[in-house]
């Protein structure tokens, strides 16, 4: 995406600021908040790109292995760092990529995407729904498999997943799953969804999440199986007078 | 670093402490340092009680220096303050026969007076009496001039009286000196009728006699106005008609605390200390007690000590949301909101292809979905 073209396009709406005043002022404002949030687009893209990429086999030609995020505890942003990576990869590559919300016993895809919760897996699971009407497109090559409602039966819908054949349908289809696992600590069946994925990206949120936490689900993971940490909501712990200039 | 973090991430916080701790001992300061206060002003007389007979004061001192210095003496004496004490209300407060209740009661009045002669003319005294109570404070200030100029009076009574039997036993030795020496110089003038005639040679003998006499009468004389005055300034001491000092302004009851406020600065400088101690105390036991991963030295550290070989893929930073709204809607998901331009930065298809691929490749048809 050429962000310079989306730049380019805010200088005649300076010019019209100065010349219609309050209403002028107004209207260039919510445009250039439009062009930041794009620029900002495109700068959180790269760091989800940089993630992707990192696991990604360093042969072009071998397959693009199962990316699953997954992190201690909850709310440790593993929905949007999913989401994002997957955002990425359709961004990037040719083949289609689809998020598959493995968290069936909290899912927050549909908060993050904005999109309806149900039908899911879970309904698919359980044989209500045929897979291509809970498949949802977001974007060009992005599609969303939400988790759907568990009915209290995470834990057995979350075995019967893993023992399905989703994943390999969709690879068979020449698309690219990406998982948002439930979180390792939390869940009961958190080890058990991360067998999923062949590599798996490790959430840990600033601020929030304590190293006896991290410790012990990584602990409970294979260690290959854990190819990065990405540290989300990273702050500057000093402000900005005292740190200099950045 | 994490200390100085976590000082600056809530320092707003940390500002009460800071405000209320200081303002807090300001105000016990306040509160304990306010005191009442009553002056006296003395017109110390430059009399022999002070000057004269007395060879304890400094004759080269003004009076009011003297009258300073005596009283300022007197405080020194325990039984004197607790003499001053049974006049106020102290006596009911305390036991003034404990020896601690002494101790207490003679310690405070000491520390309420002040007595300093003024500069101006150099009989002028001030007494200055400091309490929490204005009403001790009054009684101490009157209790204390009564007392000084009673123990003034006694102490000259009791000199004075001294000086009688001094001057009586001395008296007494010169008038029997006296009878003898004219007991003698008549002796003298029956044996030798012609010594002391006029006309004839002087006889020495007769003289010396005669000497004698005369200088032992004189110093009758003198030992008798001596005794004269004693019995005299006696008397005036007895009556009370002597008096060592004149009150000029008598002490008045104080009708508001007085606060000397460098006192206070302590108490301000006592409660900011105590702040940055409580700060210093709450950031240091937030900072020990912290396990939570921060940074990636944190979680290079976690790596390191489990011996894994797990790299930092990326650090994503704190975004804000594109609207306020949008913030309270996905409060649980920090990167929430920032996705909505993520998508718009992905290309929209404007065609189904793809989405005809990957649905049929999961079995269902394009048709049936359509």
């Amino acid at each position: 995406m050429d962000v310079s073209l989306i730049a380019r396009a805010a200088a005649p709406i300076t010019r019209k600021r100065g010349r219609k005043g309050r209403r002028g002022n107004e209207f260039a404002s919510n445009h250039e908040r439009d062009i930041i949030v794009q620029r900002r687009g495109e700068t959180v893209l790269e760091h989800f790109r940089r993630i992707y990429l990192a696991l990604q086999p360093i042969d072009p030609s071998e397959v693009m292995p199962v990316i699953g995020v997954t992190s201690s505890v909850g709310r440790e942003g593993r929905s949007t760092i999913a989401a994002g990576v997957a955002a990425a990869m359709a961004a990037d590559l040719e083949a289609p990529i689809v998020l598959v919300e493995a968290d069936l016993e909290s899912p927050g895809m549909h908060r993050v995407l904005g999109i309806g919760e149900q039908p899911g897996i879970c309904e698919y699971l359980r044989g209500e729904v045929e897979l291509a009407t809970v498949l949802r497109q977001i974007a060009d090559r992005f599609y969303v498999l939400p988790s759907g409602d568990a009915r209290g039966e995470a834990a057995r819908l979350a075995r019967q997943l893993v023992s399905s054949d989703l994943l390999m349908r969709l690879q068979s289809s020449g698309a690219v799953p990406v998982l948002d696992l439930p979180p390792v600590l939390a869940s009961s069946y958190g080890v058990l969804a991360c067998s999923m994925a062949d590599t798996l990206a490790f959430a840990v949120r600033s601020g929030q999440t304590t190293t006896t936490q991290v410790k012990e689900a990584l602990a409970r993971l294979p260690e290959e199986a854990v190819r990065g940490i990405v540290l989300n909501g990273a702050e500057p712990q000093l402000p900005s007078w005292l740190r200099g200039r950045d | 670093m994490r200390f100085l973090a976590k000082l600056l991430k809530h320092w707003y916080l940390y500002l009460i402490p800071v405000l209320l701790l200081p303002a807090a001992g300001t105000l016990y300061g306040k509160q304990k340092l306010s005191v009442y206060e009553t002056s006296a002003l003395l017109y110390v007389h430059a009399s022999d009680a002070l000057t004269g007979t007395n060879t304890d004061f400094n004759s080269f001192a003004s009076p009011a220096q003297n009258g300073a210095d005596l009283m300022n003496q007197l405080l020194q004496s325990t039984n004197f303050v607790i003499g001053v004490a049974q006049s106020t209300d102290l006596a009911k407060q305390f036991d003034l026969t404990d020896r601690t209740d002494k101790d207490i009661v003679a310690s405070r009045i000491r520390g309420d007076v002040v007595i300093v002669p003024l500069g101006v003319g150099g009989n002028l005294v001030t007494v200055t009496v400091d309490d929490k109570s204005p009403t001790i404070a009054l009684q101490i200030a009157k209790a204390l001039l009564s007392s000084s100029s009673d123990s003034v009076e006694n102490q000259r009574l009791t000199q004075d009286q001294s000086n009688e039997a001094f001057v009586n036993q001395q008296l007494d030795q010169v008038k029997a000196a006296v009878a003898l020496d004219v007991q003698k110089l008549n002796a003298y003038i029956n044996a030798h009728p012609d010594s002391g005639t006029v006309g004839k040679a002087p006889d020495p003998q007769h003289q010396v006699l005669l000497a004698q006499l005369n200088t032992d009468s004189t110093t009758q004389a003198r030992l008798i106005s001596q005794l004269t005055s004693i019995k005299s300034d006696e008397a005036a001491a007895s009556t009370g008609h002597s008096k060592v000092f004149d009150v000029l302004d008598d002490p008045l009851p104080p009708l508001r605390p007085t606060l000397h406020l460098k006192g206070l600065i302590p108490y301000t400088g006592g409660g900011l200390a105590a702040a940055l101690a409580l700060i210093l105390l709450i950031v240091g036991t937030r900072t020990v007690l912290d396990r939570k991963v921060y940074s990636t030295r944190d979680l290079r550290n976690i790596t390191e000590e489990m011996e894994l070989d797990i790299p930092l893929l990326t650090e994503i930073p704190v975004l804000e949301t594109l609207t306020r709204s949008n913030r309270r809607q996905h409060d649980d998901d920090v990167l929430s909101g920032v996705l909505v331009p993520i998508l718009t930065v992905l290309p929209q298809s404007s065609t189904e292809v793809l989405n005809h691929e990957i649905r049929g490749a999961v079995g269902v048809s394009v048709m049936d979905d359509d």
